[in-house]
């Protein structure tokens, strides 16, 4: 019984220690500035990382790097107030789907975030869709 | 069996105040960074690791009453017997630690608590849930009660220890006195701990005493010019608590299921975090020798050539 109550009552706590935090606020959603800081975020991240073309999603929350002379391909993408980082290659993608210029992206992996990508136009999108996906 | 409290009960409600108080001077001075949903996942994680420990205590508790029988000595309850117990507490945690990195059967289960890319009060309450598949009470928690130390007093040890270990979780304090820095375990010499700089990994694996690092060479002091970048190689870019407890784990399943041999098979679980058969992975000690920084590196404050003579 008194398990029960400890549990309660921490229960309660945290949903009242994350209200706090939300009202008192504090941090900044994160941004990928430039294709730079995006392969240098994967160099710090994967070491032997050399990057090749990219390209920005437009609201700067995500950022694909390719690799040079190989299929792999560097993922950025804004979680919260951090960035997070992946390598992969075409078969780690569970689903690209193109909606007019925006790119959407599922993992295989469960711990990387589904990953939205808005382009200039539809025909930019398309041909990303083409190149991660190994169709190109 | 002696009853004693659960000395980790009693803290909670302090543990709730320093995390308040911290969140405040954070918003007031920006010494430390909280992001609800990352706070969130870090509290979830503790309150279920507190939901687990109370679903398995009975298993850990048969255990430890099993072994009472085949003590060595019989320790009793003397104050100085206190003392030994919790210092040699500590000396087990820093090798239980050790291994947690080390063994990839036992990070499946530690990686939790390393996978938040924040560090304050929250993350110290980042916490696994499935700690009782490591067995690690069956390796680890056997040694205190066949010397004779009373199962009660190892687990109330245990406790403080680990209460011990919430405070340093924080950004707010800097370095404290150097006779402290030099033999307790800090909130500097934790955040190295929690660092995946090349040169901070798998190094600071003390509970209380640093000392333990200090001895066996794997202290790492924390560098002015490497300022610490939080959580693990591959970092997690989900708050999803049941998602940050079984990734590693997940991990483990699919690779021995893709295992070509028994031996791979048996490496996946139980080779360094990071082992893969063509080295396509990267190991902490990969990763070091990739970087140049295989050995610790001594901060510039306390290199001989900055040294100042004594008077």
């Amino acid at each position: 019984m008194t398990s029960l109550i400890i549990i309660l009552v921490s229960a309660v706590a945290i949903a009242a220690l994350i209200g706090l935090n939300v009202w008192m606020g504090g941090w900044t959603p994160s941004r990928v500035e430039s294709l730079e800081e995006a392969a240098a975020r994967l160099k710090q991240d994967l070491l032997a990382f050399e990057p090749a073309d990219g390209i920005i999603a437009k609201d700067h929350r995500a950022a694909i790097v390719l690799e040079k002379n190989t299929d792999r391909i560097g993922l950025v993408a804004a979680q919260g107030d951090i960035l997070v980082t992946r390598l992969i290659a075409p078969a780690d993608i569970a689903r690209a789907r193109v909606d007019d210029n925006v790119l959407s992206l599922r993992f295989h992996d469960f711990t990387f975030p589904d990953t939205r990508f808005a382009f200039d136009d539809a025909s930019a999108a398309a041909e990303w869709q083409a190149r991660l996906t190994g169709d190109r | 069996m002696t009853d004693l409290p659960d000395p980790i009960q009693y803290a909670i409600p302090f543990f709730i105040l320093l995390i308040i108080a911290e969140l405040i001077y954070a918003r007031h001075t920006g010494k430390a960074k909280f992001e609800p949903r990352d706070s969130g996942a870090s509290l979830a994680m503790g309150l279920g690791n507190t939901a687990a420990g109370i679903v398995f205590a009975a298993v850990g508790a048969t255990w430890l009453a099993f072994l009472v029988p085949f003590a060595l000595f019989d320790l009793g309850w003397a104050w100085y017997v206190w003392i030994v117990c919790f210092v040699l507490d500590d000396f087990v945690y820093y090798w239980s630690h050790r291994f947690a990195h080390t063994v990839r059967w036992f990070w499946a289960d530690h990686v939790t608590h390393h996978s938040s890319q924040h560090y304050n009060l929250t993350t110290a309450l980042r916490q696994p849930w499935f700690n009782i598949f490591t067995l690690k009470f069956i390796w680890f928690g056997a040694w205190m009660i066949l010397l004779g130390f009373p199962p009660a007093m190892v687990a109330f040890c245990g406790g403080l220890n680990l209460i011990y270990q919430f405070w340093i979780h924080t950004e707010v304090i800097r370095r404290l006195p150097a006779p402290i820095e030099a033999v307790m375990n800090t909130p500097s010499h934790h955040r190295v701990h929690h660092a995946t700089n090349p040169v901070y990994l798998d190094r600071n694996y003390a509970g209380v005493f640093i000392i333990w690092d200090r001895m066996f060479g794997t202290f790492q002091a924390e560098l002015d010019e490497e300022p610490c970048r939080y959580g693990i190689v591959r970092n997690l870019g989900t708050y999803n608590p049941l998602r940050i407890a079984v990734h590693e784990w997940w991990g483990i399943i699919k690779d021995v299921a893709s295992a070509k041999s028994f031996r791979h098979a048996l490496a996946y679980i139980f080779a360094p975090p990071g082992w893969s058969p063509d080295g396509s992975r990267l190991t902490t000690r990969a990763i070091k020798k990739m970087a140049g920084v295989e050995k610790p590196v001594r901060p510039r404050r306390e290199a001989p050539q900055d040294a100042t003579p004594a008077e």
